[in-house]
Formats: C-alpha cells, sequence, structure tokens
C-alpha cells in the first residue's frame, strides 16, 4: 500500500504552479487501485484506510491512496510566505488543534505525559557516548608488502563465457543470487550475451525489467536489504546515470543511516567502453563517476584475470554495494597466462588481486591501467621494448576503489616514472587519484608522471573519429617514450 | 622418496608460445613406462607425440584443450603412486644437458588457498626468469651481424643492444673479444630460440671472403635481419604448360616441375642452398625442398628431401601424400623439418609478383606469380621471383639461376621434338648432364646413364635418365 501525504505545497511552491493532471491517475496508469481520503474526517479516513489495508492483505495486490492534508507550519524554519488567512483557515479545520480546545484537561495530561517521556529520552541520549567513528576500510591501507604468484588461467575461454559461467555457477550454489536487467533474459540473453539462456536453467531467477535503471537499482536495493544477493544489470554504463540517486543517496548510505545494522549486498554490473561504434552515450567510460563513495567498492574486470573467479570472490564475501566494470571490448577477447617473452604473468595476494606483467629486469616505466586498456598497454609494452629498448612493468587492479596503492608504489619504487592509462575522461580520474595517493603514500618513489587518455570531447558517433580519439597502443608508445625523453 | 619429475612442453617450433594438449594416452596415476607415448600436443606446424622421460605413475597437470605454455609442465611422473607433488621441488636437467626448463606450478584454483596457496606462493617470490628470451631489434640486428646464436642469451629475459654489445666485448675485458659463431653441435641448441640452420643435414664450412664480410656489415646496418634481396625473371607459361599436359602422372603439379628443376640448378648454386653464420658460409650439402602450403590449415612448409635426386613424378608423388597429410593435419614433424630451400607459389592467388621471405636458417626462397597475358597474344607469361641473402649471394647469380630455370623450363616444349633416344657409348667423353650437372660417376651409383639428344636446332647434347624422365 502506497499512501501518498498532498499537503499542496512543496517548500513555498503550491501545486497550483507545478502539478498538472490527477495525482491519482498517474497509480491507475499503472492498473493500481487508487483511493484517497483527507484528514479533516478522521472518522472516514480510518474506515478508508482499513479497507485499503484489507484489500492490500487479502488481494495481494497494491493499492495507491491520496490522503490530502495541510502542512500548518513552515516547512523549516523562516521559509513561510503563505498567506496567514489560508494557513489560519486551515488550522481552525485541523481535528488536533479543535481537540485541545474541546478537551483543555484531558490535552493537559497528555501533554505532561508527552513531555515526560520526550525529557527522558533527552537525557537518555545527552548519556549516550557518540557513536566511535568506524575504522574505514576505505582509507589507505598501511603498507604490507605484496605477495606475487604466477597466473595460471585454468580454462582459456573468451571472458563473456568465463563471466556467464562465474554468474551460472554462483546462481547454482546460493539460491539468493538472482538477476535482474533490460533484456537480459533468454534466449536474448542480454545485449552482449552475458546472461545468455540463465533464465531458462534457473527459471523465476532472471528478470526481465521494465526500462528503468532507477528502478533496476531500487529494487536491487530493497532485496540486499532483505537479505537476496541481487545483480543488477545495466544494459550499458551510460545509464548507470540513471541509476545514481539510487546508488550514491540509498545503496551506499543505508549502512551508517542505519548504524550498521543494515548491509546491501547489491552488486551492479555494467559493460563500459567504446571502440564498437556506439556513440557518444553508449560508450563512455563513467566509472570515475563512481568511484570514492563510501562503503562501496568498484571492480573492473580484465583480460589476464579469470572474472569467473573474481565474481566467485564478491558472491563468497559480499557486503556491500559492489559495482563492477565489464569493458565491453574485452568480451570478444580470449583469456591466456600466455604474455610476451621476456615477461612473467603475476598476480597479488589480494582478495581482488592486482595483476602484475612484469620484465626480467629491472623497469624503467611502471604502466598503470585497468580494465579495457591492458591489452593496448600490452602491445605497447612489447613495441616500446623492441622498438625502443624501454623495459615497461605493467600493473593492472582489479579493484579501483577502496585504492590499494602498495603493489603500484613498489613498481614504481624502482623505475621512478609511472605512465596511466585509462579510457575515460582522465580529468578528475582514477590515474589522478592514484598518483595523489602514491605522492601522499611514498613521496620521493615518483619522479615523474604522464596520463594517457582520451581529449576532453564527447565520444563520436563516427567510427574513425572514435578510434582516433580514444587512447590505443601508438597513442602509449608514444607517451612512453616522451616520459622517458624528459 | 625422489621428488617426482616434472614433464614439460618442449620447444618444437621457435614461432610458438604455447601449445595445445590434444588427448592423454594415460589416466590420472597410471603406471608408465619410459618412452611410452603420454600425450598429444598441437603445435602450430604439427601433431607430436611426448613421451615419458622416465618410469613411474603419471600425475596429470593438464587437461586436453589446454592451451599449455612452451616449458610448462603438462604432468608429472612420480616414483610412487601416492606421492606427494611439490610445487616447489626444482625441474630436473634432462640428458641432454639442457638447462633447467620453467616449471609452471600445476594448475590453481585461484584464489589458492590454504596450504597450497602457500607453497605457490613461495614459487612466486622467488621465480626468477626461466622463459624465452626477447631481443630488441638492436639486439637482433647485432645478433645477426656478428652471427651470434640467441643461445648465448639464453634464460636472459629481456636482452637490448648494450647486452649484446656486453657479451661481444665484455668491458673488463678491455679489448674486444674474438666472437666464434655459435653452431648447433647438439640437439640441445636445436631448442633455444633461433635454431639458425638445418640440424642433421651435413655442411662444408668456408670462411667468406673479406669483400663479402664488409658487405655483409654495411648492408646489416640498414637491415633488421639477414640481408635480403631479390631479382624477378618473366618467364614464358608455355613450357611449363606444356610439361604439365605431358606428364600425366603428375595431374597438373606443374610445381612438382618447379622443384625438380631448381632442386638440380641448386647444386650449381650452392650460395643459394646454405646459410650465414657470422663471417663463415655454410653450404648445404644436401638439396631438401619445402613448399609453402596454405590451404585453410595454417601455412606450412613440408619438405621434400634430397629433391635434387628424385623424378618428377617422386616428387609430384611426395608431394600428393604431403598434401593429403597436410588436409588432415597429420604432418608429421619430420616431414616439415630439415629444408635448405623453400618454394612458395603464389600463382593460384592471383598474385603476379612479390617479395618472399626468407626462412632461417636458409638463404634464399624462389617465389612463383600467376600468368599475365600480353595484349593481343596467346603468349603468357609468369614471374619467377628469388629472395635471396645478399650476405652470401649477389644479384647477377641470382639472376643466372632464375635465367637457367627459366631455360629449363622453356625447354620442356622442345623436348617434344626429342627424337628417340639413341643409346650411346660416348658418356665418357662428356662428364655430366646437361640439365643437372651430375657426372657420369655419380649417375652410375642411382643407377642412371647418360643419353645423348637431339635438339630441334639440330645440336645434340647429354641428358642423363633421371632428367629425361623428368621430360
Amino acid at each position: 500500500m502506497i499512501v501518498l501525504e498532498n499537503n499542496l505545497y512543496a517548500q513555498s511552491t503550491h501545486q497550483v504552479q507545478t502539478l498538472a493532471g490527477d495525482i491519482c491517475a498517474r497509480a491507475a496508469a499503472f492498473g493500481i487501485r487508487t483511493e484517497h481520503g483527507d484528514t479533516w474526517n478522521v472518522r472516514a479516513l480510518v474506515d478508508k484506510a482499513k479497507q485499503a489495508v484489507e484489500h492490500v492483505r487479502g488481494q495481494g495486490r497494491p493499492l495507491f491512496m491520496r490522503i490530502d492534508t495541510y502542512r500548518l507550519m513552515a516547512h523549516s524554519k523562516g521559509d513561510d510566505n503563505r498567506d496567514k488567512a489560508e494557513v489560519d483557515g486551515y488550522w481552525s479545520r485541523d481535528p488536533i488543534a479543535a481537540f485541545l480546545a474541546q478537551h483543555p484537561e484531558e490535552a493537559r495530561r497528555m501533554r505532561a505525559r508527552i513531555d515526560e517521556r520526550v525529557d527522558r529520552a533527552v537525557v537518555r541520549a545527552e548519556a549516550a557516548p557518540y557513536t566511535a567513528a568506524e575504522t574505514s576500510e576505505d582509507e589507505v591501507p598501511p603498507y604490507r608488502p605484496a605477495h606475487w604468484q604466477p597466473t595460471h588461467i585454468e580454462a582459456p575461454d573468451r571472458m563473456v563465457n568465463l563471466i556467464h559461467a562465474g554468474l551460472q555457477r554462483n546462481m547454482r550454489r546460493d539460491e539468493r543470487v538472482i538477476l535482474l536487467g533490460e533484456d537480459i533474459e533468454g534466449p536474448y540473453g542480454g545485449a552482449f550475451k552475458v546472461t545468455k539462456d540463465l533464465s531458462l536453467e534457473l527459471p523465476g531467477r532472471v528478470r526481465n525489467t521494465p526500462i528503468s535503471e532507477a528502478a533496476i537499482v531500487g529494487l536491487g536495493n530493497g532485496l540486499a536489504l532483505a537479505g537476496m544477493r541481487p545483480v543488477c544489470e545495466i544494459m550499458f554504463g551510460d545509464f548507470v546515470a540513471l541509476a545514481s540517486d539510487q546508488l550514491v543517496n540509498h545503496a551506499s548510505k543505508f549502512r551508517y543511516m542505519y548504524n550498521g545494522k543494515v548491509t546491501v549486498p547489491i552488486l551492479v554490473r555494467t559493460p563500459m567502453g567504446g571502440k564498437r561504434g556506439y556513440g557518444p552515450t553508449h560508450s563512455q567510460s563513467l566509472e570515475k563517476h563512481l568511484l570514492g563513495l563510501p562503503g562501496t567498492r568498484v571492480l573492473a574486470l580484465h583480460s589476464r584475470f579469470d572474472p569467473g573467479v573474481t565474481y566467485d570472490t564478491i558472491f563468497a564475501s559480499i557486503d556491500r554495494p559492489t559495482i563492477v566494470i565489464e569493458n565491453k571490448a574485452l568480451y570478444g577477447l580470449r583469456l591466456t597466462s600466455q604474455v610476451a617473452d621476456g615477461f612473467v604473468l603475476e598476480h597479488s595476494d589480494e582478495p581482488f588481486p592486482t595483476t602484475r606483467i612484469r620484465p626480467a629486469g629491472t623497469p624503467d616505466l611502471t604502466l598503470l591501467c585497468y580494465g579495457g586498456m591492458l591489452p593496448d598497454a600490452e602491445k605497447a609494452v612489447e613495441q616500446l621494448f623492441d622498438g625502443e629498448e624501454i623495459v615497461v612493468e605493467v600493473l593492472c587492479p582489479t579493484q579501483l576503489y577502496p585504492l590499494n596503492p602498495w603493489p603500484i608504489i613498489e613498481s614504481v619504487r624502482q623505475s621512478g616514472r609511472l605512465l596511466v592509462v585509462e579510457e575515460g575522461l582522465s580529468f578528475a580520474a582514477f590515474g589522478a587519484e592514484t598518483m595523489a595517493q602514491i605522492l601522499e603514500s611514498a613521496p620521493d618513489a615518483l619522479r615523474r608522471a604522464a596520463r594517457v587518455g582520451p581529449p576532453r570531447h564527447p565520444i563520436p558517433a563516427c567510427g574513425p573519429l572514435e578510434k582516433a580519439i580514444l587512447p590505443g597502443t601508438a597513442q602509449i608508445v608514444a607517451a612512453a617514450k616522451e616520459l622517458l625523453r624528459r | 622418496m625422489t621428488a617426482p619429475t616434472p614433464v614439460t612442453v618442449p620447444l618444437d617450433n621457435v614461432n610458438d608460445e604455447s601449445v595445445v594438449l590434444l588427448a592423454w594416452h594415460v589416466a590420472e596415476g597410471e603406471r608408465v613406462e619410459a618412452g611410452q607415448a603420454l600425450v598429444d600436443i598441437e603445435t602450430s606446424k604439427a601433431t607430436v607425440q611426448i613421451e615419458a622421460p622416465v618410469g613411474g605413475f603419471v600425475r596429470l597437470a593438464a587437461h586436453p584443450g589446454q592451451e599449455v605454455a612452451i616449458g610448462a609442465v603438462i604432468c608429472f611422473i612420480a616414483s610412487t603412486e601416492d606421492a606427494q607433488l611439490d610445487a616447489t621441488a626444482p625441474p630436473k636437467t634432462d640428458a641432454n644437458g639442457v638447462s633447467p626448463v620453467p616449471v609452471a606450478p600445476p594448475p590453481i584454483l585461484a584464489p589458492a588457498s590454504g596450504a597450497l596457496a602457500g607453497a605457490l606462493s613461495t614459487v612466486g617470490s622467488t621465480l626468477g626468469y626461466t622463459g624465452r628470451t626477447r631481443f630488441s631489434a638492436r639486439a637482433k640486428q647485432l645478433l645477426s651481424v656478428h652471427g651470434l646464436s640467441a643461445e648465448a642469451f639464453a634464460e636472459r629475459g629481456l636482452v637490448r643492444e648494450a647486452d649484446v654489445l656486453a657479451h661481444i666485448a665484455p668491458p673488463a675485458a678491455g679489448s674486444r673479444a674474438a666472437v666464434p659463431p655459435v653452431l648447433p653441435s647438439s640437439p640441445a641448441a636445436v631448442r633455444g630460440v633461433d635454431p639458425g640452420p638445418v640440424v642433421g643435414v651435413p655442411v662444408r664450412t668456408e670462411t667468406l671472403p673479406r669483400r663479402k664480410r664488409i658487405e655483409a656489415k654495411h648492408l646489416a646496418a640498414g637491415q633488421v635481419h639477414a640481408l635480403p634481396s631479390a631479382v624477378i625473371v618473366a618467364c614464358p607459361t608455355r613450357g611449363l604448360r606444356t610439361a604439365v599436359q605431358t606428364q600425366g602422372r603428375i595431374q597438373g603439379n606443374a610445381t612438382a616441375i618447379l622443384i625438380f628443376e631448381a632442386a638440380r640448378l641448386l647444386r650449381r648454386y650452392p650460395e643459394l642452398n646454405a646459410y650465414r653464420a657470422g663471417d663463415l658460409a655454410m653450404y648445404y650439402e644436401e638439396v631438401n625442398v619445402g613448399f609453402a602450403v596454405d590451404i585453410d590449415h595454417g601455412l606450412k612448409v613440408p619438405v621434400i628431401r634430397r629433391a635434387d635426386q628424385k623424378t618428377i613424378v617422386e616428387i609430384a608423388d611426395e608431394m600428393q601424400e604431403l598434401l593429403v597429410a597436410y588436409l588432415n593435419d597429420s604432418l608429421t614433424v619430420e616431414s616439415l623439418a630439415g629444408g635448405t630451400f623453400t618454394l612458395t607459389d603464389l600463382s593460384g592467388e592471383g598474385v603476379l609478383s612479390f617479395t618472399p621471405l626468407i626462412n632461417r636458417g636458409q638463404s634464399a626462397i624462389l617465389g612463383v606469380g600467376g600468368e599475365l597475358f600480353l595484349p593481343n597474344s596467346p603468349q603468357g607469361f609468369f614471374n619467377l621471383i628469388l629472395a635471396f641473402d645478399h650476405g652470401l649471394g649477389e644479384g647477377r647469380s641470382a639472376a643466372r639461376f632464375l635465367n637457367e630455370l627459366k631455360q629449363r623450363l622453356t625447354e620442356y616444349e622442345r623436348a617434344l621434338e626429342v627424337q628417340a633416344p639413341l643409346t650411346a657409348d660416348s658418356a665418357a667423353q662428356e662428364i655430366a648432364c646437361s640439365r643437372c650437372y651430375r657426372p657420369a660417376t655419380e649417375l652410375a651409383a642411382l643407377p642412371a646413364y647418360l643419353l645423348p639428344t637431339h635438339r630441334a636446332d639440330g645440336s645434340t647434347r647429354l641428358l642423363c635418365t633421371v632428367c629425361l624422365q623428368g621430360l
């Protein structure tokens, strides 16, 4: 049952100015039964509300009830510009005011009881200590040497198949895992075929939703609060903007607002990135806008670590809103652990590992990238050695937020030079943040640094122009040479 | 208890970084004898069987369909049935004295946990680089100029120009050290990064003249690899077409005729059937002609061994067998190895002219272009292209080779007019066949003999029965 309390005003603006049509018609448009009442006829309102509740409980169907009322006091403090005669008119109709006037003795006794109760609460609150600020996992962790081990990809396969396998495995293992998203049910199986025919294997646990990212993530938030493990797919990362209120103001806040009594284990997966000719609103890498929300985790899958393993880790431990960036150019890539001669593929022992492509020799340069830029970075590293004799070590973290800068610092301590490569706009983004953290945490390690990113321009719809502005191997090679020259 | 013996993927082909495991011949835990077939792997060239280096109980470390890096462990052979696999155990040195190969740990389920994770982390943190060496372009050039083998830099990881220079003239020594070319003296050398020449074919060695050495160094400065150069000669198609038509048994295989003729001619052009190792010219004493095939099963170069001693029909039959094996993906390593010269025919692709790339360990490659017609003329032409190592040969001799080849091909037309061969006892007068230049003494050993033939212009010449069969 959804109750709309209609007090006619925003903060200072009357509905006459801003409301068109009928409020109840909005609910009716969804096929929902509507009722209305008002606070000036209390008995009639109580009866209607009772019937409405019985309807909802009896039929198991939603009901929308508009209750007309009036805000007698100011919205805040000094912001009441309403006509005094209008306000006074409602005061005279107000049932509580009328009760107080008609039964002064009983009103006095009630007021005394209420005051006493409030006073007791105030005394108790003032005596209670403030909640200690929790030691946040979001802060830069203290230094701990990373432990590296060779990366072996168990079953080389395409990225999209490995993600599918990871989701499938975890859905079979944990009934709480359900998928929500646009067009994700089989046989279509999502715009990038990640969910394939999971809906056929697991009926009811893969749900097509209306085209509303706010609804998808809002629904996920509710399910997560209720103990489920919802996985929300945002068809294109660009549309995450539509879900940002649910992520920024709800998912990430509930735990703190309820003093740690709830967690929101929601997983939001979304493909970012261009190079497919999809134009300015289906090709962006917007993850920088999602980085840094306390209490959340942002991961970016890449082509040198099994994404199925990453999903296993997520589902085994999820206790917070988790956003996974899947660069769309990676979906078709076949993962292998075979790297160029002269280099070793390793990953750290963090829960969400940092991948390192370590040269057999001291690096001249540390190349930091994540997600979809790794294949270009690797090609550049080969060209830089073969043609320029520049030895590059690649660091590619899976976890972008919270960021553990130490594996990167370990490399920068050797090379003294950092080149950050990112597909998204580099202004106030991951690279800038990482450089800042390195300078704060190890001021002497970094001598020179540069970023490779696209120009400050939307992504063109025209394929060749898009290709020209998104960073690739050539730009990385040029920037690395320049950094070594300086 | 002795540590389990790791079985690793051997380097069979320098172009491969990894192989695909096809099928196990043994099951987990099965007892095997030394030499028993363990597994089939697919390299980019062929399907290869790996045998057990020792007897024992097999512990699999890779599964069918898996891509396995060269040098990675595919299984262990343990001395007892329930042996514990210790990922930290150092790999064994094999009988050939090959240095330790990198041992990848058994497949792990990352993130690893518990005791296994600890063991693997130890491997990771102490792992030096044991993979194959990468050379920068400038380092490769230096290797080539100085005739150095990549073997000298095994397990060095990344090698730059300065590293090669330091190897040539160690700074501590103060003086420039003599740089002996590293020759493939044992099968072990074959497993290095650069196999250099063909192994198993005897060579005779001559020091290149000073003029040639200086030339090579100068030319190398402008080249990344070798010293490739190419010449092209246009050849009328008529002769070759006649040959194909009259050789019923070769089923239209013009390439067989080209191999037949080129192989014989190569005996007189040793610099085109050789390789260069620094200041030395290494001439192969066999003519093994590889022919490039690429019909949707990958580019492969099967080899006709001793092609200069085979008849056209023999060559055509052998090609037929190799092509069938190619199409069945069952070419053996042996059938791809040992080439000393290569022929690549792009006439079927409609390519008129191109520059073929010389294979490693060789000094020349013959390219065949498609047929081209002159306006208002039924007479077709095709290009014969010879790419050769200018460090060994020269444009003039390469052109002469091509012109002779052209001459031989056009002669097929005239050969039709040849009268029935006469028996003759005048073999002793001429010492060799006019086509293959084999002396009569050598022919007798084949056995073959020389026959005088009449040419259209009335002159006579001697042909050996081997060449005559070709005609």
